[in-house]
């Protein structure tokens, strides 16, 4: 009988093995000749796919060379799916930021950043609140501008993005613990590293944590971090369960799309804490 | 002995593993709380599905329809920033709640099924022996549900504790959450997956497990009795 079970553990595992490394050996061959792959995308929290993908031919259009690419993208809830589709060869390309690919580039050496020239995209970071929430919003556009002036945000950009060489482990975010002060609820993913992500302790850490604890010290209320599944944060938000998530926003001067084209209805945003590039990361 | 340098420097070092345990608690904690309350409703809902009250029959049998029909994700979102959104309700009760809702359904399904399968002939012996009603049903009928259910049962357990993996749609750091944060911290998701899956393997063969002593238990028990 249990001879029986242990053959059984052991066949399950064999079969896992066989799928898994059957899934990643196939893929390679076909990865190098097949140009018409999709590209990866995080996909975004309210604009459709399909105005994504017109934002995205138009923002293609200014690269140098037309035609370089295939018009065709694949969204993404997390960087985990996405990082294991481009590994897979399901995907020839993923956009995301480049703090983001410089972090990932770091830790696993089977990536690469690939050049197009041209035009360079950049998201805004912000925060974004419930609209009801409209008095602290005004608070935090004041903080985040005063933070710019004194180069707190430069400093704290320092620490946790740049700061970070040879895969070393993110810094903790000491959150602050004002005596009788209110508490702001900060939903985190730790699907964004290096500026949302969550320590081996289970703390919660990144630029982006370090960002807003700072903002809720400077208006005086005590953050409470709770970790929540990308996809849910607007029905968290809008729900009155947080009180705050991190945002990303396409930048007004852009051009193809409005800068709150992603924001749903109830929720504002914050102005920008940060500004990044979008790059492309592709296998070696 | 770079894979294993990688795994340890991601599970162990630095408090990994502490978390990882924790996430684990936490599912196991929602999914045994889950299965008391699922259990017990799942018996109350199969009595009314077999009451003879036309009634509490139809409203059993639509309870079991809408539950065991929809996705148990969508009704904890429903109930979490939904009906239940104004309340100061911790999480987890409400994963609880929406866990157990969803098992009763399931649970009462297979009470009935099992229940349709004992032959009607034993209790009416047992009755027209003395045994009370009560008497009939707790040596005659139960002792041959438990069997009966078990196998289905432990399915039933195990498909729960693997639903509430989406209890981070809610705000809980459950072991998938843990895993994914893991994952991304890292940036080896393959890697950190692969452990998340075993992980969950070893806890639904804990649950194997804990059935099987029971039959082993069940066993000796007989033997002691002579039977």
């Amino acid at each position: 009988m249990n001879i029986k079970k242990y053959l059984g553990t052991a066949l399950a595992c064999v079969l896992l093995g066989a799928v898994l490394a059957g899934c990643g050996g196939e893929e390679k061959g076909k990865t190098a000749e097949n140009k018409d792959l999709p590209i990866g995308v995080l996909a975004h929290l309210n604009a459709s796919e399909e105005q994504y993908n017109e934002f995205a031919k138009q923002a293609e259009k200014q690269y140098s060379k037309p035609g370089q690419f295939a018009h065709k993208f694949i969204y993404y809830d997390n960087l985990n799916a996405m990082e294991m589709a481009l590994s897979a060869g399901k995907i020839k390309e993923m956009s995301t930021y480049k703090s983001v690919a410089d972090y990932l580039i770091m830790r696993n050496g089977e990536f690469v950043i690939s050049d197009h020239g041209g035009r360079v995209l950049a998201d805004a970071f912000c925060c974004a609140l419930s609209a009801q929430e409209s008095e602290l919003k005004a608070q935090f556009d004041q903080v985040i501008d005063d933070m710019k002036k004194d180069g707190t945000l430069k400093a704290l950009a320092d620490t946790y993005i740049t700061g970070l060489k040879d895969g070393a482990e993110p810094p903790a975010v000491e959150l602050p613990r004002l005596d009788g002060a209110g508490t702001i609820k900060v939903g985190v993913t730790g699907d964004l590293p290096p500026l949302d992500l969550v320590l081996p302790d289970g703390k919660a850490a990144g630029f982006s944590t370090a960002v807003l604890a700072e903002l809720s010290r400077r208006v005086g209320k005590n953050v409470e971090i709770v970790n929540i599944d990308s996809a849910a944060r607007a029905s968290a938000l809008t729900s009155g369960k947080v009180d705050v998530v991190f945002w990303v926003a396409v930048p007004a001067d852009g051009g193809f799309l409005p800068g709150n084209a992603d924001t749903p209805q109830g929720i504002v945003v914050t102005k920008p804490y940060y500004e990044d590039v979008i790059v492309h990361v592709t296998k070696k | 002995m770079e894979f294993l340098e990688l795994c340890q420097r991601i599970f162990l070092q630095n408090g990994a593993w502490a978390t990882l345990l924790r996430g684990a608690e936490a599912t196991v904690q929602i999914t045994a709380w889950s299965l008391l309350l699922g259990t017990v409703l799942g018996a109350a809902v199969c009595f009314c599905r077999l009451a003879a009250f036309a009634p509490l029959d139809w409203a059993a049998r639509a309870y079991i329809a809408l539950l065991r029909g929809s996705p148990v994700l969508m009704l904890l979102m429903l109930l979490f920033y939904g009906v239940m959104a104004g309340t100061d309700f911790a999480p987890e009760t409400v994963a609880i709640l929406a866990f157990g809702l969803n098992t009763s359904a399931h649970v009462a399904e297979l009470l009935r099924t099992a229940l349709s399968a004992l032959p009607r002939g034993e209790v009416e012996a047992a009755r027209t022996l003395g045994f009370s009603r009560w008497q009939a049903f707790r040596y005659v009928t139960l002792p041959q549900l438990v069997r009966l259910m078990k196998p289905v049962y432990q399915s039933t357990v195990v498909n729960l504790m693997q639903w509430t993996s989406v209890v981070g749609y809610v705000t809980i750091t459950d072991l998938t959450r843990v895993i994914n944060n893991m994952a991304s911290r890292t940036m080896q998701p393959m890697l950190v997956i692969s452990v998340g899956m075993l992980i969950y393997l070893l806890m639904a063969y804990a649950v194997y497990g804990l059935f099987a002593l029971s039959d082993l238990w069940e066993k000796r028990q007989k033997a002691g009795e002579g039977l």
